[in-house]
C-alpha cells in the first residue's frame, strides 16, 4: 500500500494546480489582510475562508484522479488484477487528497506565523482551521465520488464549478436572505465578528459544520464504495454502511442547523452550546491622547487603527467637544453599530463597533462615509435609536460637522434637501461660542427631536 | 467551397457529446434562474455567483471540442469549419439559455461574460487540453470575486461590470474571437485519451 501510495504521489496532478493557487491567494483578500491588525480569530478565519478557492481545485483533482481509469481505458485491464479496486481507487484520491491538504496546512502556518509576530492579544485558535479542513476533505471526496460515478467528459468542470457554486449559494442564501441552511457553507464565519475578542469563543457553528461535513464524506465515499459494489460482497457492504451512517450524520446536522441562532456572541447551536463558557473576556482598553479620548481592546492595537480612528472622531466631534450632554469618550464596543446612535451612560461615551483597519484609512470607501456618517449622527440623535430616523435638523447638525470635517456626505443618511443644506450653512457661519452656547441650550431638545431646521441660527 | 452535409455535422456534434453539453447548459441555466434569489442584490456572494455559472457553461463549451479520434481526424478537411460550427452553435445557444435565466438582472452582462469565459477556456483547450479549459475561466472568477469583494471593479475585473461598459464588451468579443479563431484553426490539444 505504501508503495501504492508513493507511486501515485509521483503521478497525482493536483501538485500541478498548487502554484495557480498560491498565485490566486496572493490575489484574494486573504493575502490583503495579512497586515496589522492582526485578530487571533479573524486569521483562522480567513485561512478556513480559502476554501471557497481551494475547495473547488480539491474537488476537481480528485474527480480528475477518480475517472483517469475511464479516462486511459485501464478499466478492463486493472480489473484482472488482484487487489481490491475501491482501495486501489481509494489511494489514488488520498494521495490527491493529501496534496490538497498539505497545501491547506502550509498556508495556515504561514498565515498563523504572521499573525504571532503581529498579534497583540490572544492565542490561536483551531476551531475554523479544523472545520476548513474538514470542509476541504468533504469537497475532495465529493469530487472523488462524481468522478467516479458519471464517466463523461464533463465531470470535471462540473465538479469545480458545482463545488464553488454550492459554497458561494449557501453563503448568498444565509447573507441575502437569512436561511439558516447557509450557515452551513465553508465560507460562513464559524465566529461573529463582535465576539472576536470581547467574548470567549464559541465553536459551536465549527462542531456543526464538521458534523455535517463528516456526514457528506461518509456519502461521498459510500457513493464511491457503491460504484465497485459488483467486485465484491465486503465492497458492497461497507458502501451501504458509509452511505446509511453519512445520510443519518448530514440529517443530523441539518436537524441541528435549523435550531441554530444569532446572538451578540456569534451562532448558538443549543446542542453544542456551552453556557458556563459563555462569558465576556476582561481586558484593559488602550486610549488615544487626543481631546476626545478614542479607546480600542489592545487587541486592535498593533497596527494604524486607533490613531486613524481618533483622528476621524475627533475632527467630526470637534466642534461640539466640551458641550454639556456630548461625549467624553468614544470606545469600540462589541454592541456598537453603525446603523444606531452609540451613545450611553452619563457622563456619555459614544460606542461605536469593533472593526479592522488596514493601512492607514477606513476602506473601502463606500464604508469610511457610512461610518463617519453614523458617528457625527449619533451625536445628536439619542442612543440606541436608528441614524436612518434622524430627524432634519439633526441631519443638518452631522452635515455641519461632516463638512466642517472635510467629510462628503452622500445621499441617502442625506437626502437633497435644502433646508438642511441651508441649516447647516448657518450653523457653520455663527462664530463657535455662538455655536457652543446655542447647543448648549438646545441639545436635549435636538435629540427630543422637537427642533426644525428653521430653528438653527 | 463545399457545402457540409448536415448529416456529417451532426455526427460531428454527436461525437463531441453535443446532446449531453447542452443539456448541461440547460441545467447550469435552470441552476442561475433558480438561484436568481440568492444571484441579486449586494455583496461578493451574489455578484460572484453568476459568474461562476457562466464560467461553468464556457468549460462545459470548451471541453466539448475534445477531439476522440486523435490524429487521424487532423487530416480531414472539413474538420476546421465543423469545430467552427460547434463552437459557434453553442457560444449562441448557451447565451440564449443565460440571458433566459438573467432575464431582469442585466441579461446582457450574462452574455458578454459567457463570451468571454468561452473565449478564455476555448484558448486554454488549444493550449493544453479541453478537459482542462475549465482551469483559466475559474481562476478569472476567484480574481473577479476578490475585486467585487474588495469594491474595487475596473477592466482588469471586466465580468464584474454592467452591460453598459463599452470596454468590457469589447475584451469580451476580443477573447471570444480568439479563442473560436485559435480552436477552429488548431483544435483542442491531445494531452490524453478522453472519456467518452
Amino acid at each position: 500500500m505504501i508503495r501504492l501510495l508513493r507511486i501515485e504521489a509521483r503521478h497525482n496532478p493536483a501538485p500541478l494546480v498548487l502554484p495557480l493557487l498560491a498565485l490566486l491567494l496572493w490575489l484574494t483578500p486573504i493575502a490583503q489582510n495579512l497586515s496589522p491588525v492582526a485578530l487571533w480569530l479573524d486569521r483562522s478565519v480567513d485561512v478556513e475562508s480559502s476554501i471557497q478557492l481551494i475547495g473547488p481545485f480539491a474537488a476537481a483533482a480528485a474527480a480528475w484522479t477518480a475517472s483517469r481509469e475511464h479516462r486511459r481505458r485501464m478499466a478492463d485491464l486493472l480489473a484482472s488484477t488482484p487487489r481490491n479496486p475501491y482501495l486501489r481507487t481509494l489511494a489514488a484520491w488520498l494521495v490527491s487528497l493529501g496534496w490538497m491538504a498539505a497545501f491547506y496546512v502550509i498556508l495556515a502556518a504561514v498565515v498563523l506565523s504572521i499573525t504571532a509576530a503581529q498579534a497583540t492579544w490572544g492565542g490561536p485558535q483551531w476551531w475554523p482551521l479544523v472545520d476548513g479542513l474538514a470542509a476541504l476533505i468533504m469537497c475532495s471526496a465529493g469530487g472523488f465520488a462524481l468522478g467516479l460515478l458519471l464517466r463523461t467528459r464533463f465531470v470535471t468542470p462540473l465538479v469545480a464549478v458545482g463545488t464553488l457554486g454550492v459554497i458561494l449559494g449557501l453563503m448568498s442564501a444565509a447573507v441575502n436572505s437569512g436561511g439558516v441552511i447557509g450557515l452551513l457553507s465553508p465560507l460562513y464565519p464559524a465566529f461573529g465578528l463582535n465576539a472576536l475578542v470581547f467574548y470567549a469563543p464559541q465553536p459551536d457553528l465549527s462542531m456543526l459544520k464538521i458534523v455535517c461535513y463528516v456526514g457528506a464524506l461518509g456519502l461521498a465515499l459510500g457513493l464511491a464504495a457503491w460504484h465497485f459494489r459488483a467486485d465484491r460482497p465486503s465492497i458492497r457492504r461497507a458502501g451501504a454502511a458509509l452511505l446509511a451512517a453519512g445520510l443519518a450524520i448530514t440529517a443530523a446536522a441539518g436537524g441541528l442547523d435549523a435550531t441554530a441562532r444569532t446572538d451578540s456572541h456569534g451562532i448558538v447551536v443549543p446542542a453544542f452550546h456551552n453556557a458556563a463558557a459563555d462569558h465576556a473576556v476582561p481586558y484593559t482598553p488602550v486610549c488615544s491622547h487626543t481631546p476626545l479620548p478614542v479607546c480600542v481592546h489592545p487587541a486592535y492595537d498593533g497596527g494604524s487603527e486607533l490613531a486613524v480612528l481618533a483622528t476621524l472622531i475627533n475632527k467630526i466631534a470637534a466642534p461640539v467637544l466640551g458641550v454639556p450632554g456630548m461625549p467624553v469618550r468614544a470606545e469600540q464596543a462589541p454592541a456598537g453599530s453603525a446603523d444606531y446612535g452609540g451613545l450611553h451612560g452619563d457622563p456619555p461615551v459614544l460606542d461605536f463597533q469593533p472593526f479592522i483597519v488596514h493601512g492607514t484609512s477606513l476602506q473601502p470607501q463606500s464604508f469610511a462615509q457610512y461610518f463617519a456618517e453614523s458617528i457625527a449622527l449619533s451625536l445628536v440623535i439619542p442612543g440606541h435609536s436608528p441614524i436612518a430616523a434622524a430627524t432634519p435638523a439633526q441631519q443638518a447638525i452631522a452635515l455641519y460637522l461632516l463638512r466642517q470635517a472635510h467629510d462628503p456626505a452622500v445621499l441617502g443618511l442625506f437626502p437633497a434637501d435644502p433646508a438642511v443644506a441651508a441649516a447647516a450653512a448657518r450653523l457653520a457661519a455663527e462664530s463657535p461660542a455662538a455655536r457652543t452656547a446655542w447647543l448648549t441650550t438646545h441639545l436635549a431638545a435636538i435629540r427630543a427631536g422637537h427642533v426644525t431646521p428653521q430653528d438653527i441660527p | 467551397m463545399n457545402p457540409l452535409p448536415a448529416r456529417l455535422a451532426w455526427l460531428h456534434l454527436r461525437s463531441r457529446r453535443a446532446p449531453l453539453a447542452l443539456a448541461l447548459v440547460i441545467a447550469l441555466a435552470a441552476v442561475l434562474r433558480l438561484m436568481q434569489p440568492w444571484a441579486v442584490g449586494p455583496g461578493p456572494f451574489a455578484g460572484t455567483l453568476p459568474l461562476v455559472l457562466a464560467a461553468g457553461a464556457a468549460a462545459i463549451i470548451a471541453a466539448g471540442t475534445q477531439n476522440p479520434f486523435g490524429d487521424p481526424e487532423h487530416a480531414t478537411w472539413p474538420a476546421p469549419r465543423l469545430r467552427l460550427i460547434q463552437v459557434a452553435a453553442f457560444v449562441l445557444a448557451a447565451a440564449g439559455l443565460l440571458a433566459l435565466a438573467r432575464l431582469g438582472h442585466d441579461p446582457l452582462a450574462a452574455i458578454r461574460n459567457l463570451a468571454g469565459f468561452t473565449g478564455l477556456a476555448l484558448i486554454t483547450a488549444t493550449v493544453i487540453s479541453a478537459p482542462l479549459a475549465w482551469i483559466t475561466p475559474l481562476a478569472y472568477v476567484f480574481y473577479c470575486g476578490g475585486a467585487i469583494d474588495g469594491q474595487i471593479v475596473n477592466l482588469w475585473s471586466w465580468p464584474a461590470l454592467p452591460a453598459t461598459n463599452h470596454s468590457a464588451t469589447v475584451i469580451a468579443l476580443l477573447l471570444l474571437s480568439g479563442g473560436t479563431l485559435a480552436i477552429t484553426r488548431f483544435g483542442a490539444r491531445d494531452s490524453q485519451p478522453t472519456p467518452t
